[in-house]
């Protein structure tokens, strides 16, 4: 015989009782596992929307709004940055934890007129400027991979284009890339040659047509640019792909402190979205832990209150055959245990099971489990189990072993 | 054995108070086998839950065996229970979910042997008690005198120098109550227990060394 023997028989011999303070557990441990499930896959889902947008952040010039980069109208001398602005947020990047830039692309634009048409050359350094653009890739580069959204299905998605394209690492300074409309328009092909700004570029491809300003726009390396355009190590714009969750949480700021003579602009509608969203699961679950913690926590507290109150005689007569304080408390204690990790694995797996069952419904997304939430899900329920059984097991030590001789 | 001192102890609440125990001084030596008698209220379970370190006096010593149970921190009274002192009660208090084995096995768990021990040595006590057939039935499947016979197994335990009885015989049949007795006289001749033991029997006290009668809170020896 042990302690914990007597308890486990304790307690199945109260199948009823134990039964009514495990559901209260199981469910409220069931809510917060399926709605958090959910949340956390909703969220992840969104920011991976957001991610898989591309550049999400612009670092302008200060007198520069938005209009103007979309515009390609930055060709002004006023209108540009230092180069050296990428080393900065690189650097940052590196040793001071500027966590949620995955990829930066700098971009100088200037003004190109071919065959009697108004185009836009852009400057820009190759390898970064694709990762940054994801609508252009179509997956030819990983989905950023500290971004919340590490998630595969969407890469998985683009296999086929990923596979039909390559990557473009380098662009030498006579190479360069149109857009869908320009090469239309100008007839331009894979392999073609064509001049612009006085230099003669061969057209390494043509870019899928992205509905963007990009389509009417040339490519070619930044440093060629920023040469033909006499306008030294300068800029107009950096495209920053930024984690959806870094932005919201207040990444911009950090990279407003850092470049304070730039402007730092984001998608804030996206990122309203993102947080409203954020906010209203992260509510639904405080809710639901508040509600876990008074159900939860009342119906073990009175389970056990009730059971020392029932059990004051047997307590009594323990005290009387020489139990000492801390055993009957462990007693106690160990039947907490006992419902705290039943309530937390019931309540987790079914919790889980509905988030799974009720996720695509409900947020029309494909929901997974979360070991991590589970887990979580079961130390909640221990702890509430445990703190809602400290004061009963309390009383319980504190029981007057005379009881074993009134009459009760 | 036991040594009351100047001992008082008055139980109060809202509106009065009510003398458990005035002034009582007596003595009871190894192997004295002594029954309490008086009227309910009298103060005779005040007596033996003192005695059984279980209630503090408003005032006096008590030493069982040498040692000031007044002065005692609540463990060590814990530990005096359980190696000098068993209990006997009228309601035999058997712990309802436990099979027989497993309530003596609870007597010795306390005392911290290992669960195999515990069994080897309830089934020892069960069969010392006649009761080695009914070791694996609940309590409520036990007629009263078996349920009585299991709780002396329990109390038998730890070999507790001291028995404190509690109306042993209440709820016992004539048969039954005169099996207790004599298990109780034995172990008293035989093996040297001390035993105190409150009783509202006359027949019960009779089979006792002395009797003391007990009377608002005044105990008197009335006989030797």
């Amino acid at each position: 015989m042990t302690p914990y023997k007597i308890a486990l028989l304790e307690l199945s011999e109260r199948k009823h009782q134990l039964t009514t303070s495990l559901m209260a557990v199981t469910l409220g441990i069931a809510a917060i596992v399926s709605v958090q499930t959910i949340a956390m896959r909703s969220a992840i889902e969104v920011a991976h929307q957001v991610d898989a947008l591309g550049a999400n952040i612009m670092i302008l010039p200060k007198s520069a709004t938005i209009d103007d980069y979309y515009k390609a109208d930055l060709s002004s001398d006023q209108f540009s940055i230092p180069e050296s602005y990428v080393d900065k947020i690189l650097f940052a990047k590196d040793e001071e934890g500027l966590e949620g830039v995955d990829n930066l692309s700098p971009k100088l634009s200037v003004p190109l007129e071919l065959g009697g048409r108004k185009f836009t050359l852009t400057g820009i350094l190759p390898k970064n400027e694709f990762m940054a653009k994801a609508a252009w890739s179509g997956g030819v580069f990983d989905t950023p991979t500290a971004c919340a959204s590490d998630r595969k299905s969407i890469v998985e998605f683009n296999v086929a284009e990923r596979l039909r394209r390559k990557p473009i690492d380098t662009l030498a300074p006579d190479h360069c890339l149109v857009g869908a409309d320009l090469a239309e328009l100008m007839k331009l092909t894979k392999g073609s040659t064509t001049e612009m700004l006085g230099k003669t570029f061969t057209v390494v491809d043509v870019l899928p047509k992205t509905g963007t300003v990009d389509d009417g726009r040339a490519f070619a390396h930044l440093h060629t640019v920023q040469k033909l355009a006499n306008k030294g190590r300068v800029i107009n714009a950096i495209e920053i792909v930024g984690c959806c969750n870094a932005i919201a949480g207040g990444l911009v700021d950090k990279l407003n402190k850092l470049l304070p003579e730039a402007k730092v602009v984001t998608i804030s509608q996206i990122v309203a979205t993102q947080r409203t969203t954020n906010q209203l699961m992260h509510n639904l679950t405080i809710v639901f832990l508040i509600v876990i913690i008074l159900v939860g926590g009342a119906s073990i507290a009175n389970y056990m209150y009730a059971n020392v109150y029932e059990r004051r005689r047997e307590i009594g007569t323990l005290m009387a055959l020489g139990a000492k304080a801390s055993l009957i408390s462990k007693l106690f204690l160990f039947k907490a245990l006992v419902l705290g990790v039943g309530g937390g694995v019931l309540g987790s797996i079914l919790g889980t099971v509905m988030a799974v069952i009720l996720g695509p419904k409900i947020a029309h997304i494909p929901v997974m489990p979360i070991p991590e939430l589970m887990g979580l899900g079961l130390l909640l329920s221990l702890l509430i189990s445990l703190l809602a059984s400290f004061l009963p097991a309390r009383r319980a030590a504190k029981t007057d072993p005379c009881v074993a001789i009134q009459e009760i | 054995m036991l040594r009351f001192e100047s001992v008082n102890k008055i139980y109060k609440t809202r509106r009065h108070q009510v003398t458990g125990l005035n002034d009582v001084n007596i003595q009871i030596a190894p192997r004295d086998f002594v029954a309490l008698v008086g009227p309910s209220g009298s103060g005779k379970t005040t007596f033996l839950v003192t005695a059984g370190a279980m209630l503090r006096p408003t005032s006096g010593k008590v030493y069982l065996d040498g040692h000031d149970i007044c002065a005692a921190a609540p463990n060590t009274l814990a530990e005096l229970r359980l190696k000098k002192i068993g209990f006997i009660f009228q309601t035999f208090n058997l712990i309802t979910y436990l099979s027989a084995r497993q309530n003596v096995m609870a007597a010795l768990m306390l005392a911290g042997k290992s669960p195999l021990e515990q069994e080897k040595a309830a089934d020892q006590l069960l069969e010392r008690v006649g009761l080695a057939d009914r070791a694996d039935h609940k309590p409520s499947e036990l007629s009263v005198g078996q349920q009585q016979r299991v709780a002396l197994a329990r109390m038998l335990a730890n070999d507790p120098p001291l028995i404190l009885a509690d109306e042993p015989t209440g709820n016992l049949d004539p048969q039954t109550s005169a099996d207790v007795m004599d298990f109780l006289t034995t172990l008293n001749k035989e093996h040297g227990k001390t035993i105190v033991m409150v009783t509202h029997s006359m027949e019960a006290a009779k089979r006792a060394k002395r009797i003391i009668t007990c009377n608002n809170g005044i105990i008197q020896a009335a006989e030797g």
